[in-house]
């Protein structure tokens, strides 16, 4: 079985070369977030006031800030919280959602009602807004930031895997499943929601891509992760003042990181759900 | 007697679709006529090419398809060398298509009345103040009760048989010579559908419309076509007139059809089951696609199929008919 | 005939909202209406009738997918009407009433392989066993309907509609059950593909010493495996008897209607249809005093629009509901 799909991702991957760029950089994404302190080559935190607000040279390849850090290395090592806040979130609220989505899909009534009422109240808020009031009603550390964006992510999954559900409840394979013995909680969790994902996981990597926005825009305005940690949306803020007086690389090589991995994660959404999708195996 | 020019003439169509896994060679050489207010059938399994058949005359093909040689002379004119354009005006006047998911072919978010007031603007030369009486008139036409008011139906208020019967207004609001109906009966009720096929084939006889009925149930062309054509992975395997073909069916593949065919009077033993499967459409093919399949395959079933006599009498495509 | 399945005026009735009804005011869709007939000990029983005649919903509440509303079903001398269609998976009638789809690919889970689909129900329902016993029996059953071993290991949508058929026949006698209900088990199959898996299902019938319940809307395909056959309209069983007896000699004005359409070889077909004029009756809150054929039969006197018909014979085992028979 592990054989086959290793082929198929192997396939999948390599089919199309959108697919294999975003997963080439997904994975160096990866290697920065569990490898960054060690291949950084300065550290992030320390600062050196006799090379401040340099641009970038041999020796700094993004410049400096204004207390002497390279930039290099601080965006770097960043790449280990924003990855980490942006997948735990997602995850989160992947994992919340799409369970009481199904459940509202096939039960129906008062778990329809009170999961529908959430998530419509929850929509109801301008999202950023109620991400910026859960963090400072919280507190402001990393997990309050992870909570927060889970929070507010909540709704999309949830209703669409209510409408996967809903689907899928009259198939002719779930009233087989019904004729072969399994009671309903098992046809939900066997049948049902597994076959509710792929649909899903593209949502759940785009969904990635704005999670990381969403923590880097908390930081920005003060909320959630503080200096000095190094988060991208901190160094964009850090940078922000600086522009006008000419020190544009201080902004721009974070605010490039994380563009970089928000692009690829939109790209990757095909490619993930080629790869859950039993239907495109061959 | 002198034969009167076929109204179509379809001379070796060869349609391929291009595809992610290789060329699909839909249709080779596929030849047939039909004559003015003549109503043939085009018989087959799934994967014998019957629709794209249709879709091909009416060149409304997938994007992915290309049409690779053969022309489909109608009324003089060959369809497939005409610009678009030209195409587009005949397309509804003179010759017009009813599909299969009468509900799915109607537009969900516009009144029926209206769709078909749309065809008559378009083509039939109707002025817009006598389009709504003419609509209204069409639908009577097809024995839809109460049209006055059915006239403002949208297509989900209406049942399955309603549907196909707006659809058929449709097609023949502005008095086309030829329609092509693609399995128009089928996922409807055995009542609806004796309805449906009774009631094209009244409207037919009026108009001296032809029809050409693409299905796959045999028995349903036994009743209401003059001619049949047997169609299998994309060959026209042979052609007769429906009593002939039923009396004397000369290639293995049509004797295999009729025969697992379940009708009254056949048990179930007697029920003849067809070995094997489709080729595959990819890629080399045998001359005769049939040949994997028959019990009849000799070597020189391998060299090119014989020219077949006149579309009017018995042909065949086989060199070793029954 | 020793009886297998008992159905005693079973009905089904859903509740509807109707437009520009009054408020407060109650309606019902009457899906299936005092439908009464039995099954034997390996006999075949045809259920034939059009769209809105109620045979899915009949199909479900035999299958104990769903619950009457009134009336009983005792299955081999069990009332298994009273256990609510939720917790029938527990009972162990469960592993003896199975289904036949008729949508070949929706019938399959398409994350599941063909063994997969083929082991779940001996999984839940039969005997436990090791792994060893369990590939046994998926490849003896996949054996029994023909399904080539190596096909085992694919999902749906590798197979063919011929293959994901097999599939799905060798899932429902997996636990070799006493009544097989068949739904349209071949109209979404070819032709050629058709008379293999019919022969099939007869053989697996008689080796198995199954009882069917074959539910279709091709006549022709009744005639063949059917010993028995139901006719149903709106609800309501219209006519029953031995194939032979209504397919030969029917009683009421619809079958009668239903046999004309039936396509045959030869344009003689036309000549001897019978029109049906109109739409059916409404299905909700119908009159039950009013024939629910009256209006779009072709016969049809005022005592059709002020009683009722019920079922009466007409021969042994033979009934029609109808005044004018």
């Amino acid at each position: 079985m592990t054989a086959v799909a290793l082929r198929h991702a192997r396939y999948v991957v390599t089919e199309n070369p959108i697919t294999l760029v975003a997963f080439s950089m997904l994975l160096m994404l990866l290697l920065l977030a569990l490898l960054g302190p060690a291949l950084a080559p300065y550290d992030p935190l320390k600062s050196d006031t006799a090379n401040t607000l340099k641009p970038p040279s041999a020796r700094h390849w993004f410049g400096t800030d204004q207390l002497g850090r390279d930039m290099l290395s601080r965006v770097m090592v960043a790449t280990r919280l924003d990855m980490a806040i942006a997948f735990s979130a997602v995850a989160l609220s992947f994992a919340a959602g799409s369970l009481a989505g199904a459940c509202a899909g096939v039960f129906g009534g008062w778990t329809e009602r009170i999961v529908s009422r959430i998530s419509d109240t929850i929509m109801a808020f301008p999202l950023f807004v109620l991400a910026m009031g859960i963090v400072a009603a919280l507190g402001n550390s990393v997990f309050n930031v992870i909570l927060a964006t889970a929070i507010i992510n909540l709704p999309f999954y949830a209703r669409m895997a209510r409408a996967e559900a809903n689907v899928r409840r009259e198939a002719g394979f779930v009233e087989a499943a019904r004729l072969s013995g399994n009671g309903t909680m098992r046809v939900l969790a066997v049948h049902i929601y597994p076959n509710c994902l792929p649909p899903m996981m593209v949502q759940a990597s785009l969904n990635l891509g704005w999670a990381m926005l969403n923590a880097a825009g908390l930081a920005f305005i003060g909320l959630g992760v503080r200096p000095p940690t190094p988060e991208w949306g901190i160094l964009v803020a850090e940078g922000a003042s600086f522009i006008l007086s000419g020190e544009w690389w201080i902004a721009l090589f974070p605010g490039l990181a994380l563009m970089l991995a928000v692009f690829c994660f939109n790209l990757m959404g095909d490619g993930l759900r080629d790869l859950i999708d039993p239907r495109r195996r061959t | 007697m002198a034969a009167a020019a076929p109204l179509l003439s379809v001379e070796n169509l060869s349609v391929e679709f291009r595809t992610r896994d290789g060329v699909v060679k839909a249709l080779e050489r596929v030849s047939f006529e039909i004559r003015r207010g003549e109503t043939v059938g085009v018989v087959g399994e799934s994967g014998s090419g019957k629709s794209v058949t249709a879709f091909s005359i009416m060149r409304i093909l997938d994007p992915a398809a290309r049409i690779t040689g053969g022309r489909a002379f109608f009324d003089g004119v060959d369809l497939m060398a005409i610009r678009e354009s030209e195409l587009e005006s005949r397309r509804g006047r003179d010759l017009s298509m009813i599909f299969q998911n009468p509900r799915t072919a109607l537009n969900p978010i516009r009144q029926v009345g209206r769709q078909i007031g749309d065809v008559l603007l378009r083509h039939g030369g109707v002025g817009r103040g006598e389009v709504r009486s003419r609509a209204v008139e069409l639908l009577a036409q097809v024995q839809i009760p109460d049209p006055e008011r059915r006239y403002w139906a949208y297509p989900f208020e209406l049942s399955g048989g309603m549907c196909q019967r707006v659809m058929i207004a449709l097609a023949l609001a502005c008095g086309p010579a030829l329609l092509v109906a693609d399995e128009p009966t089928t996922g409807l009720d055995v009542t609806t559908q004796a309805a449906i096929m009774d009631l094209i084939g009244e409207l037919a006889q009026a108009k001296q419309m032809a029809t050409l009925l693409i299905t796959h149930d045999l028995g349903l062309a036994a009743e209401h076509c003059e001619r049949i054509v047997v169609m299998h992975a994309g060959h026209v395997v042979e052609s007769a007139p429906t009593a002939e073909l039923f009396a004397n069916p000369r290639h293995p593949y049509t004797a295999k059809l009729i025969a697992a065919t379940p009708r009254p009077g056949v048990s179930l033993d007697d029920l003849a089951a067809i070995p094997g499967g489709l080729p595959d459409l990819r890629g080399d093919l045998p001359t005769c696609r049939y040949s994997s399949r028959c019990e009849r395959y000799a070597p020189f079933c391998d060299d090119p199929l014989p020219v077949q006599e006149p579309a009017q009498g018995h042909a065949v495509a086989c060199w070793k008919p029954l | 005939m020793d009886t297998l399945l008992e159905v005693a005026s079973v009905s089904k009735r859903f509740p509807v909202t109707v437009k520009g009804a009054s408020r407060g005011s109650e309606h019902f869709l009457q899906a299936v209406d005092d439908v009464s007939f039995s099954i034997g000990r390996g006999e075949c029983v045809g259920l034939v009738g059009e769209s809105g005649c109620g045979k899915s919903t009949l199909v479900k509440l035999i299958t104990r997918l769903s619950d009457t509303s009134d009336g009983r079903i005792w299955f081999d001398g069990h009332d298994i009407g009273t256990v609510p269609a939720d917790r029938f998976a527990g009972m162990p009638q469960r592993a003896l009433i199975q289904m036949v789809f008729q949508d070949p690919t929706d019938s399959l889970n398409p994350r599941f392989t063909a063994f997969d689909t083929i082991a779940d129900p001996v999984r839940r329902l039969g005997p436990s066993s090791g792994a060893g016993e369990m590939t046994e029996r998926v490849h003896t059953l996949a054996d029994m309907v023909g399904l080539p071993r190596e096909l085992l290991g694919r999902y749906p949508h590798q197979l063919s509609g011929g293959q994901k058929q097999r599939v799905g026949i060798a899932r429902a006698v997996a636990l070799e059950p006493r009544l097989l209900v068949l739904d349209e088990p071949t109209s979404a199959l070819d032709v050629s593909v058709q008379a293999v898996i019919l022969k099939l299902l007869e053989s697996l019938r008689r080796r198995l010493g199954m009882s069917y319940l074959f539910v279709s809307h091709d006549l022709n395909v009744v005639r063949l495996l059917a010993d028995r056959v139901l006719v149903m309209y709106l609800g309501r069983i219209v006519e029953m008897g031995s194939v032979n007896d209504v397919f030969e000699r029917p009683r009421h004005p619809y079958t009668r209607a239903l046999l004309s359409c039936v396509p045959e070889s030869g344009p003689a077909g036309t000549s001897r249809r019978i029109r049906l004029s109109g739409e059916p009756r409404s299905p909700i809150d119908p009159d039950p005093n009013v024939c629910r054929f009256y209006g779009r039969c072709p016969e049809g006197v005022e005592r059709c629009g002020r009683e009722m018909p019920m079922l009466r014979s007409f021969g042994p085992g033979h009934l029609a509901a109808c005044h004018l028979a």
